[in-house]
């Protein structure tokens, strides 16, 4: 693929004088690590793989670890999308040419990333009941830590993709927007069809990496008492003692989540080649 | 021709903050009219056609395209610009879009063209412009010429009155100048009001109907392209072309 940088492609040994540092002994230095990094790794795992894991507890636990990777997986993927709508709004009010809407998302944006999302989440899941405190009626919502979830997640995901979202509709050229105002096209309509496409993928490095850390925020969720991937991890080793076990089935719980996302990342990215690149 | 000019100004100002960078002009183009304006770097020649489809707000005085005021109250800005086509420098294609996308997205979206027709309108467009065998690239991987006869392409496709050129051969190679001048040449044959900044000075002389020089913010001559080229009035135009040419 174009763009990497190959060894193949340097020549012979260089004429400048690196000392030690030589093209071919980078190289060599290079894989040796890699070697090494490698061989400990597969050794811990046969020894954990065949030593630690107590296959009968894994199969006993699983089914429990399986509830937390599907509401994991559902309390993702609703804030994923919908961080994603809020996060498109908060960029285009980081735009605007209004100052009044300019100043209101600039604040979002600094109060979302200014404060811990572990505070953002009490304060929903603790402040928003309390409303409901004094009235006679009782507070309406039934799963409240799922739904107080999504919400905490969606606010603070809004603003991290909403900056990204923004620099992605400051990269594309002013022209772009010149062009399709000067067809007739409305300021919605332009944003719409012309920049916000380019916006999103000037965004989408941004982007990816903001929805793998909201993967690993569920993590936090086990505050305001949803039964998350790491929750079930204490439970499991606080009951039985055994590590490695729950350990496993974490790690496979959060790949099964964050391997597929960076592949729907990677076929963004080449869907929005538009002619650049080899497919 | 007695009728109302295609495009009016009026005594037009327009300052930049402190910079006044258009001087009461008075301008007048007809229907059919081919105006090539020519003159220095940040004379205004740039801003005086961005005023028309108002990318630029002017401060005082009044454009009229076919009589209306485009600041009048009752003018939808964007009804305005659809009556308007503009060609720039660097050509501005959408980059998502392919040329064909890029000519019937106008069309589709803001007069809701049902989109076989756009299309079918637009391959005849692309056609035109001498591209219906590249309708489904995208710019990219288009030269800067083929780039620029779809901008021409996508601006037609809104059925402008007006056609606005500014500088749309400057960022090209110069073996791919004469293309997009050919598709220019062809549309001011066919009636088309064009208001062209260039700086060719061959296309100004055979093309247009009428010569604007401007020189900071003023319009300083302007004459049919024989008398203006052959015979320039003022010592500004006796200047310039004898650094141009
Ligand atoms: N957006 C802007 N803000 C401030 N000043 C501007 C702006 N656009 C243009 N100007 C100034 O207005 C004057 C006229 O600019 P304009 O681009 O219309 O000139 P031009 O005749 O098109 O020049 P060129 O041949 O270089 O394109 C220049 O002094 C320029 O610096
Ligand atoms: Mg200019």
């Amino acid at each position: 693929m174009a763009g990497t940088y190959s060894d193949e492609t340097t020549v012979e040994e260089p004429q400048t004088d690196n000392g030690l540092l030589t093209d071919r002994r980078v190289k060599w230095f290079g894989i040796a690590v890699a070697g090494l990094f490698t061989s400990a790794v597969l050794y811990l795992l046969y020894r954990i793989l065949t030593d630690f894991v107590d296959y009968e507890l894994m199969q006993a636990v699983f089914p429990r670890f399986v509830d937390a990777y599907v509401l994991v997986l559902q309390i993702f993927i609703i804030s994923s999308v919908l961080s994603l709508i809020a996060g498109t709004l908060v960029g285009l009010g980081r735009v605007s040419r209004t100052r009044f809407t300019r100043s209101i998302a600039t604040g979002y944006v600094e109060f979302f990333r200014g404060t811990p999302l572990l505070f953002q989440l009490f304060i929903i899941y603790l402040g928003i009941p309390a409303f409901w405190r004094s009235s006679p009626q009782p507070f309406p919502i039934e799963n409240w830590s799922f739904a107080a979830a999504v919400i905490g997640l969606t606010l603070n995901h809004a603003a991290y993709s909403g900056e990204a979202i923004k620099g992605g509709i400051t990269a594309v050229p002013d022209g772009q927007m010149e062009a399709a105002r000067s067809l007739g096209m409305s300021y919605i309509d332009s944003m719409r069809e012309v920049i916000l496409p380019q916006a999103a993928r000037n965004a989408l490095a941004a982007l990816g990496n903001d929805q793998v850390i909201l993967v690993k925020d569920t993590s936090l969720l086990t505050v305001i008492a949803v039964r998350e991937i790491m929750s079930v991890f204490r439970n499991v080793n606080s009951n039985t003692f055994d590590a490695w076990t729950p350990i496993v089935l974490v790690a496979l719980a959060y790949l099964a989540i964050t391997l597929p996302l960076g592949k729907i990342v990677r076929y963004l990215e080449r869907r929005s080649a538009w002619g650049e690149g080899h497919e | 021709m007695s009728n109302v000019p295609a495009v009016e100004f009026d005594g037009v100002d327009k300052y930049f903050g402190e910079t006044h960078v258009l001087k009461d002009i008075d301008l007048e183009i007809e229907e059919q009219e081919v105006v090539v304006i020519i003159g220095p770097s940040g004379s205004g020649k740039s801003t005086l056609l961005r005023c028309v489809n108002r990318l630029e707000e002017i401060q005082d005085g009044e454009i009229r395209i076919q009589g209306t005021a485009i600041t009048d109250p009752d003018v939808d800005v964007n009804r305005l610009r659809q009556r308007i086509g503009m060609v720039f420098q660097s050509f501005n294609l959408f980059p998502h879009k392919t040329a064909l996308e890029n000519v019937t997205l106008a069309p589709t979206k803001v007069r809701g063209v049902p989109k076989s027709e756009a299309t079918e309108q637009g391959r005849d467009l692309l056609e035109e412009v001498g591209l219906g065998d590249q309708a489904e690239s995208y710019p990219n991987q288009l030269s800067g010429g083929q780039q620029q006869r779809v901008a021409i392409a996508r601006a037609l496709a809104m059925d402008p009155s007006v056609m606005l050129f500014d500088e749309v051969t400057s960022a090209l190679d110069p073996e791919l100048v004469g293309e997009v001048l050919g598709v220019m040449r062809t549309l001011a044959d066919e009636g088309m009001t064009m208001l062209v900044v260039t700086h060719e000075m061959g296309f100004a002389r055979e093309v247009g109907d009428r010569i604007v020089l401007m020189a900071d913010g003023n319009v300083i001559e302007t004459g049919p392209p024989e008398e203006f080229f052959q015979n320039p009035e003022t010592d500004r135009a006796k200047q310039f072309l004898s650094r141009v040419n």
